[in-house]
């Protein structure tokens, strides 16, 4: 039997659940189909969701949708060969809206799925689309392993695996520099425990990003976030800097876990569930054309992921809506044409998202390229600070004559200054 | 802790039939074999002469498929695979 709406939207995580929220509360009639057995039991996020673009669509989502904690307290974490630099910022004032929090997918899918259902959207779990369908060239239903659904309209949201996309030729598949492999632990510890581990109040939350020694020669990022009763605790990096160094992801994890910038900080947690995701790292180059016929691509699989801010889910919900606003007009039309849907490439290019993507365009190649880059410099630096700390009889001006040669033992001067002005034209 | 201890923590709803394929024949020619390292489950393993595939401890992350160009990997059926409690 085949069943019509005027939107099927595949996959029911941040992306897909925003745009079936936005177009079922404008009486569009919406199908979600969804792969696992809730909303949400596939999902993996670092850690924090940034509430701005949630809140454009849903104002106060974060009064009543199941968060973990207000993250309050942002640090950088260098770590070196012998010893580490904590940079922490924790802001005074209590900000309305709130900048960001932890969330767990498992919960926080489901609710969200919740609500567009309420908005009048049906969803349809335990259900694997297998194929897009298309007659005359245009995209018009999904061919699921329990029968096909008919559709004006199809909006993709299969996140970081796009299988459906490169079968319709509206992706190529990924190379192994364009992803990363994050892997992450739930690692349960007493509210109280965390609140004095952090210098947290009840429900603020931190968020600490590792760069350096650990990852050695691979271009990415450790993190740890608090949630109410666990840490998420894990890291990414770029798959093609994993191959060269035939690292397991599981070894280096473990490895992480004994860092002394880490250990002291998850000491006694029990650990409740071992998780691994794709990132999708290819930047602004790697946004593909994000829509046809009869579809509109959304959140990961439409490779919006800022690296440098850790967005991900609040962009997949940004691409959401904006896929939801022009599916309305295009519904009023009646016209789901390509000449109409790329109204939706041209809101996200003119984002602040996109924007700042365009922005970093090469950054992370060049730290590829150089990727002595994430080690040399937080070495530097706790080398710089271990001088300047310790009392050793010798003056100032001499710490400082050591302090310099330690740098340019790290990293020749006309590299650091090369270095300085790639990162300063790419992110500021 | 060990990898088999925290993938004992996972649920998966297991499938009677492998999500994965792969070429047999290339896997016999890889030198490479770059899955046995970048999968975080640590689904592959080689006993000469063969790959062998631990489909039932997938998470289903997909960095086998972006890593071997002689993976083919899908989507498990609905409503089977990783079922994650936490997210």
């Amino acid at each position: 039997m085949t069943e019509k709406f005027d939107a099927v939207v595949v996959g029911a995580g941040p992306a897909g659940i925003t745009a079936a929220y936005v177009m079922a509360k404008n009486e569009m009639s919406v199908v979600i189909i969804e792969r696992g057995e809730f909303p949400g039991n596939k999902n993996v996020i670092g850690g924090v969701l940034y509430v701005k673009t949630l809140n454009d669509v849903m104002p106060e989502f974060w009064k009543e949708a199941p968060l973990e904690r207000r993250i309050t307290q942002h640090s950088y974490c260098l770590i070196g060969s012998k010893g580490h630099t904590l940079v922490t910022h924790k802001g005074a004032a209590h900000s309305e809206p709130p900048n960001g929090y932890t969330i767990l997918r498992a919960k926080f899918d489901k609710w969200y799925a919740k609500k567009a259902e309420e908005a009048g959207a049906t969803l349809i779990t335990k259900t694997n689309v297998t194929e897009l369908l298309s007659k005359e060239g245009k995209i018009d239903g999904v061919r699921t392993d329990r029968g096909d659904v008919s559709a004006d309209l199809v909006v993709v949201a299969e996140g970081a695996n796009t299988m459906l996309c490169e079968k319709a030729g509206l992706v190529t598949k990924p190379r192994p520099d364009q992803m990363a492999i994050a892997v992450k632990e739930i690692i349960a510890l007493p509210s109280d425990r965390i609140r004095e581990r952090f210098a947290l109040e009840e429900d603020e939350g931190a968020a600490i990003q590792y760069i350096g020694a650990s990852f050695k020669g691979l271009v990415g990022f450790g993190f740890l976030y608090t949630n109410r009763e666990s840490l998420s605790l894990g890291f990414g990096a770029i798959i093609s800097t994993m191959m060269r160094g035939r690292m397991k992801p599981y070894d280096l994890m473990e490895r992480f876990k004994e860092e002394p910038s880490v250990e002291p900080l998850i000491r006694d947690g029990a650990v409740k569930e071992y998780q691994a995701h794709m990132i999708p790292e290819a930047g602004y180059a790697g946004i593909p054309k994000l829509f046809s016929d009869g579809v509109l691509v959304v959140g990961d699989s439409a490779m919006l992921a800022n690296p440098v801010t850790g967005e991900g889910a609040d962009l997949a919900v940004l691409s959401g809506r904006m896929a939801g606003e022009v599916a309305l007009r295009a519904h009023g039309m009646r016209d789901y044409a390509s000449r109409t849907l790329s109204e939706y490439q041209e809101l996200l290019e003119n984002s602040f998202a996109v924007r700042d993507m365009k922005k970093q365009s090469g950054l992370l190649q060049y730290i590829e390229s150089n990727a002595e880059i994430m080690s040399a410099y937080p070495e530097a630096i706790n080398a710089m600070l271990s001088e300047w700390f310790r009392v050793d009889g010798s003056t100032r001006s001499e710490k400082i004559r050591r302090i310099r040669s330690i740098v340019s033992a790290k990293r020749k001067t006309t590299r650091v200054l090369k270095d300085l002005y790639v990162l300063g034209r790419k992110l500021l | 802790m060990r990898l088999e201890e925290k993938l004992y923590l996972l649920r998966h709803v297991v499938d009677e039939e492998s999500h994965i394929k792969i070429d047999q024949e290339a896997c016999a020619r890889c030198t490479d074999r770059i899955c046995l390292d970048v999968c975080p489950a640590n689904v592959y393993s080689y006993v000469e002469p063969k790959v062998f595939i631990a489909y039932e401890n997938c998470v289903e992350c997909g960095t086998c498929r972006i890593a071997c160009p002689f993976v083919e990997w899908v989507n498990p059926k609905g409503g089977a695979g990783i079922s994650y409690r936490y997210g």
